[in-house]
């Protein structure tokens, strides 16, 4: 917001119907700048807001209900407002990458990847084209200008509410030309601010699941999306090959999990490997789902690529706070994160977000672990 | 001074003419009648709508009494196709042709007679020009379709069939043959006398009357089915306490726009056609859809090489041009038009794709401002995704 400060730039804001971005929105005007509201169309719910037995489905994205909030946000705001279609390109790089990794045995991150093509490329694409000097977002980040005019992407204010993970592969060059208005604020602050500017939607609960999965139901998700991918129940074996039960259907798991396996043992058990090639789930210790390290397939990076070695704090998933490590970049796009201690449960198909205390350096898809304490 | 904005959404609705403007404010400020009533008051609501129904079937050359008023031209298309089937007794099985560039209210009703009632459609093909390919329609004639329904001139093209040789042809082979002409009635001459035709579907406010207003001309002798039922109003073929000043104001629209037809259309033609040549001089690459066709006077749909077209409605909506791109969704979010991907055009034209419609209201001034305003934003947009 700083950089913004008497100047009157054109901004659009990625608005969600929710109370982050429409206080983004409420801010930038309020601050003299000319703002426009556009919501992402990325799935079409239209149809399925009802199921067939009439029960309203929650937790889908770009339902009508948050299209509506956003208009209203907008209307009262008094700024031009549009809805964007942009289902095509979440489907083709969002959904089916969702789709590909759960039936390859990976647990993507569908966030992640939305704000690398569709928000922070294809909506900031379209801000440009519609002559923006920004793109704004309600991410809880924020953007540093150093002195030779390079930008770097930080974690909030809010440790608690940080969102910089999600944003840790966005292009780099989008940094110079977005703005995340509520990165110095919690989200104490951001509620009390929507109140002062009456917007409409400001005691509306958070939403917390992946939008496009309705009543978070991963596994019905999935299975309706790619019957003939997903299928039943197989077997649940121990790391030496012992037959301990059943499983669902692999989409049902991830890595490290210990709730739901339905396998009686005195110590509590983990997932250890998901091995679609067999329809089987490995179950072992929590020692057996430590891992030294990880490698990392299509590294992107914030700044320049760091030299082999380079400390840093590695996190492997969004609830995590990161562990030390040190990274070691190879050539096309892999990355190797060495650990100073071993980690629970790096997971195929999650990030790996590199921060340099508060700095994100970058980020890669995990694909597999280095050298796992017991087993390797 | 901030510009007064450019409105260039005919083709989604034109503004209110003054005439119907008037009509309207005398029926509203008449005081209360239900044109059904015996009393006075009623009887003043019933003369606005008979007089209405003269002006609108006057339009088409037809009797009055032929005139169904609905409320829009949404619902005399869904009247029109479920009234003529029903009323013919059809079974599964039984065939409806029509075409692939139809007004969503075609596409629907025809769409639920086929999944829920087991009729068949026969969709017929139009070519790259947006015209009926006509050896499929002999074809789609030959299996003997019980009604033909067809769009006169497209909503999003402009694209104006030959339906006198059609309507002859389908007559021929004995089908019904409905026409949805809401486009076409104000904008070029239309007449039943000359085009063999059962059913007419006309719109209100696509000719400067009124939204809530439209009608459906059914020839005598034709044989409807009401579909909404339990009130005597409009000869028992359509219920409910008529809509008396959205009528009234539909009927002066109607006589409006047809007794300045012969002066507005070449005006409006000439517009259009210095939209497309500056367009086309300054915007290149762009590509005319329906080239080769008869259009509309009013309508240029036009694809712009290496442009969304929704960037460039929101760019022209920001400064100050309505214009559109696609169909809208629920939600507000625009969908690539079915009528383009009918006529091949791959999906990145029809993407790229953004209608211009005209009206009696444009003026030589708007259309220069128009062509700055669209080289702005389109040369911006291609910078950017380069």
């Amino acid at each position: 917001m700083k950089r913004l400060e008497g100047k009157r730039c054109r901004v659009v804001v990625a608005m969600s119907g929710g109370v982050d971005s429409s206080t983004v929105a409420g801010l930038l005007l309020e601050a003299g700048h000319e703002v426009i509201g556009i919501t992402m169309k990325l799935y079409d719910n239209t149809d399925q807001e009802l199921a067939d037995d009439g029960r309203v489905l929650e937790g889908t994205c770009c339902s009508l209900d948050d299209v509506s909030d956003a208009r209203r946000v907008a209307d009262h705001l008094g700024i031009p407002f549009y809805v964007g279609n942009y289902e095509k390109v979440f489907m083709g790089a969002v959904v089916k990458d969702f789709v590909d990794a759960y039936a390859s045995g990976r647990t993507p991150n569908p966030c992640v990847r939305c704000n690398d093509v569709v928000k922070f490329r294809s909506l900031l694409a379209k801000a440009r084209a519609l002559g923006a000097d920004y793109l704004a977002t309600g991410h809880y980040a924020r953007t540093e200008y150093l002195e030779d005019g390079s930008v770097m992407l930080l974690e909030g204010r809010d440790v608690k509410k940080d969102q910089s993970y999600f944003l840790a592969g966005i292009p780099r060059k989008s940094l110079s030309q977005v703005i995340f208005p509520l990165g110095d604020m919690t989200k104490g602050e951001v509620r009390a601010e929507a109140t002062r500017l009456g917007l409409p939607v400001a005691s509306k609960p958070e939403s917390q699941d992946i939008c496009f999965i309705p009543n978070n139901d991963y596994a019905a998700f999935l299975e309706s999306a790619a019957p003939d991918r997903f299928r039943g129940g197989g077997d649940i074996l121990s790391l030496e090959g012992l037959r301990l039960g059943k499983h669902k259907g692999l989409h049902h798991y991830t890595i490290g999990q210990r709730k739901g396996l339905g396998i009686a043992a005195p110590e509590p058990s983990y997932v250890v490997e998901i091995d679609p090639g067999s329809n089987t789930l490995v179950v072992g210790d929590r020692k057996d789902v430590m891992a030294m390290g990880l490698f990392a397939l299509e590294a992107k990076w914030l700044v320049d690529v760091p030299d082999a070695g380079y400390p840093v704090r590695a996190r492997i998933r969004h609830n995590d706070v990161g562990s030390a490590a040190r990274v070691y970049p190879k050539d096309d796009g892999r990355v190797d994160v060495h650990f100073d201690e071993p980690v629970l449960a790096v997971t195929a198909g999650q990030q790996v977000a590199l921060y340099d205390g508060r700095r994100v350096l970058g980020a890669a898809t995990i694909e597999g672990t280095l050298w796992e304490p017991r087993r390797g | 001074m901030k510009e007064p904005r450019i409105y260039l959404d005919y083709n989604a609705s034109a503004p209110l003419r003054i005439e119907a403007r008037r009509a309207m404010e005398a029926v509203l400020d008449g005081g209360p009648s239900n044109a059904s009533s015996v009393h006075g008051d009623g009887q003043r609501g019933r003369k606005a709508v008979e007089e209405a129904r003269e002006q609108v079937a006057a339009a088409i050359g037809g009797r009055p009494k032929e005139i169904i008023f609905t409320s829009s031209a949404t619902e005399s298309n869904n009247l029109a196709i479920v009234g003529s089937v029903w009323a013919a007794g059809a079974d599964a099985g039984d065939l409806i042709a029509s075409t692939t560039v139809e007004h969503p209210s075609v596409l629907g009703p025809l769409e639920w007679l086929e999944k829920d009632r087991g009729l068949a459609i026969a969709r017929i093909p139009v070519g790259p020009s947006g015209e009926l390919d006509r050896e499929a329609f002999s074809a789609a004639l030959c299996r003997r379709p019980l009604l033909l329904s067809m769009i006169g001139a497209n909503n999003e093209t402009g694209v104006v069939q030959d339906v006198i040789e059609l309507c002859q042809e389908a007559k021929a082979a004995g089908a019904i043959v409905h026409l949805d002409a809401a486009q076409w009635i104000g904008r070029l001459p239309f007449s039943v006398h000359k085009i063999p035709v059962d059913l007419v579907t006309l719109s209100s406010h696509k000719l400067g009357g009124p939204q809530g207003a439209g009608a459906l001309w059914v020839r005598g002798g034709t044989k409807l089915e009401a579909n909404i039922r339990g009130g005597h109003q409009e000869r028992n073929r359509r219920a409910g306490t008529e809509n008396v000043a959205a009528i009234a104001g539909f009927g002066e629209a109607c006589a409006a726009a047809c007794r300045e037809m012969a002066g507005q259309g070449p005006r409006i033609h000439a517009l259009r056609e210095r939209l497309w040549q500056g367009l086309r001089e300054r915007c290149s690459p762009v590509v005319l859809n329906g080239e080769g066709a008869k259009r509309l006077p009013n309508t240029l749909n036009i694809s712009f090489g290496q442009v969304d077209g929704e960037t460039l409605l929101i760019a022209l909506d920001l400064m100050g041009i309505s214009v559109s791109s696609g169909s809208a969704c629920t939600a507000g979010s625009l969908e690539p038009s079915h009528v383009l991907n009918a006529m091949g055009i791959d999906e990145d034209n029809a993407r790229a794709a953004v209608r211009f419609s005209l009206g009696y209201g444009t003026t030589s001034d708007e259309i220069e401002r128009t062509i700055t305003a669209v080289t702005e934003a389109v040369h911006r947009i291609r910078s950017e995704a380069g």
